[in-house]
């Protein structure tokens, strides 16, 4: 037998244990399968807990045995490709949302969908933000008519429940909040963002989510102000308008 | 390219960030996993060029599947060039091992036979990279649960004649060693010497877990996930008395990482016996 079918017999025995065990394996030493059975279980084992360096906190909610089992779901139908695992796990916020949660943590799809937003924001290149010199440089009128690039190291979510808050209450810190004092009927706007060495984050309220989502879809300034002012006052514009400024929110304006 | 420094060091994950940038004195080199920065920028290139500033830098490769029977993939090793290139590493190393097979990575390092056959294949592939990285690598020992029957070499005159034949390094797993050893039913000290010791650019110190069938056999697991174990401290030992120099000493903690104070403590034990080894002394 040829070193590629050899090879080709354990990885399917690994994997899916449909083969044969690989007949050149010394079954002399006892307990092949046994033996082999610690390469299958290192598979989903290790690979199950590279999806969970990118899901603590989900990880966490699920509780460790429950999110080992559907890890494991997950790995069998959507394996990685590359050993670069910090792209691979994108499908599995939608993959969690198709399957059975207990009710009390039923929103736990969106949780992963928060923390794969905060990988990728870590992980992308950090754009030279506009200044507020820059910005100063254009008149009111051309300011208006921009289309502005958001910093590509960023990410605009919404949830039903406030994942950004209870995703702060499992981080160590004293600022954070506790479980307890979250109100989980409350719906959230986040916006992350990476600045320097750190993955900044907010709850931003819905006048400064629409702004962002505008110009994100390519609206001008003047588009986006207008759908942001259904949400907010003159002040409450002023104020949305400085944040995005003053935090190196935009990266370029669009020719 | 200087070499790495012959002292203890860990294998550094993101959850140390904080820690190692509040203390950059803990250690003179760190050791990252490639895979883990490529396809990356932003934050977490920012962290590991920090700490690149501060302390020298091993590459220790999991993906290349170089004893692979399929062919390299050559993406991925330009990956790897463009990291080498930015990082200036002290040392770049992968496995004696495969990992990917039809399109899937199975994140574990897979058993091999020692025959002639793979040991050209794997010749070409470690050539390759050493080609595009313009350097030489080091090349891990394996832990094993199997054997294959029709072995032409033992896997140190394997490496032996790897390291004769593509001018590679060895980063020698004494963990590895002792864990294949048990599993084998051999006796990890005797083969001390069958390696290519004087080609040495590495050591890794790892803990391990152990599993107990029915009939008394032992299986023991390579899961870097405990304190390194006396036998393997009594290897490395072995190991340095042997070689009579010191080496860079790594020590690998990949499950449920502690923090900086527990690794420390097994550097600074790796460090006592490194000394007293050389001196001809005894370590606590």
């Amino acid at each position: 037998m040829s070193l590629g079918s050899e090879q080709e017999q354990l990885a399917e025995y690994i994997r899916h244990q449909r083969s044969a065990i690989p007949e050149r394996l010394d079954e002399e030493l006892g307990h092949i399968e046994r033996r082999l059975a610690v390469y299958r279980n290192n598979h989903f084992y290790l690979l199950g807990r590279a999806l969970a360096e990118s899901f603590p906190v989900t990880q966490a909610l699920l509780g460790r045995n429950n999110f080992d089992a559907l890890a494991r779901g997950y790995l069998c139908e959507h394996p990685p490709s590359s050993p670069v695992l910090s792209r691979w796990g994108d499908s599995f916020s939608k993959w969690l949302q198709g399957q059975p949660l207990p009710q009390q943590i039923s929103w736990t799809a969106q949780m992963a969908r928060f923390e794969w937003a905060w990988l990728q924001v870590s992980v992308t290149e950090v754009a030279a933000a506009l200044s507020p010199e820059d910005i100063q440089r254009y008149s009111q009128e051309e300011l208006l008519q921009c289309r502005f690039r958001l910093q590509p190291a960023s990410c605009l979510l919404h949830s039903s429940v406030p994942v950004r808050q209870i995703w702060r209450a499992h981080q160590a810190g004293t600022n954070n909040p506790s479980l307890e004092c979250i109100d989980m009927q409350q719906s959230e706007y986040i916006l992350l963002l990476g600045q320097g060495d750190q993955v900044m984050h907010w709850s931003i309220n819905g006048a400064l989510y629409a702004l962002l989502m505008a110009l994100q879809q390519g609206d001008t300034l003047a588009q986006a102000l207008e759908l942001a002012a259904d949400k907010t006052d003159d002040q409450g514009l002023a104020a949305a308008a400085a944040f995005v400024v003053n935090n190196g929110i935009l990266a370029a304006t669009e020719e | 390219m200087k070499a790495l420094p012959d002292t203890a060091a860990f294998a550094f994950k993101s959850r140390h960030y904080e820690e190692l940038k509040a203390n950059s004195a803990v250690c003179d080199w760190v050791e990252v996993h490639p895979e883990n920065y490529m396809q990356t920028s932003g934050v977490r290139l920012a962290q590991l060029e920090q700490v690149r500033n501060n302390a020298a830098l091993s590459l220790h490769g999991v993906g290349m599947s170089l004893a692979s029977e399929q062919s390299l993939d050559e993406s991925h090793l330009k990956q790897l060039k463009q990291m080498v290139d930015r990082f200036q590493p002290h040392s770049v190393s992968e496995h004696l091992a495969w990992s990917h097979w039809n399109s899937v990575y199975y994140n574990d390092l897979l058993p091999i036979p020692y025959t002639k056959e793979l040991l050209q294949q794997m010749c070409l592939h470690v050539e390759r990279v050493q080609e595009v990285l313009c350097r030489p690598i080091l090349i891990e020992n394996p832990s094993l649960l199997v054997r294959y029957r029709g072995n032409e070499y033992s896997e140190g005159e394997f490496l032996g004649e790897l390291v004769t034949r593509t001018g590679c390094g060895l980063l020698f797993d004494l963990n590895n060693l002792y864990v294949s050893s048990i599993n084998l039913s051999d006796n990890a000290f005797e083969q001390l010497a069958d390696y290519p010791l004087k080609s040495v650019g590495e050591v890794h110190l790892a803990g391990h877990s152990v599993e107990q069938l029915e009939d008394g056999t032992e299986l023991r697991i390579d899961d870097h996930g405990s304190e390194v174990c006396d036998p393997v401290w009594e290897l490395y030992r072995a190991f340095l008395q042997l070689t009579g120099c010191r080496v860079p000493t790594l020590i690998e903690w990949d499950t449920d990482t502690p923090g900086l104070d527990v690794l420390t403590t097994e550097m600074d034990r790796a460090e006592q016996i490194m000394a007293t080894a050389l001196a001809g002394g005894e370590a606590a």
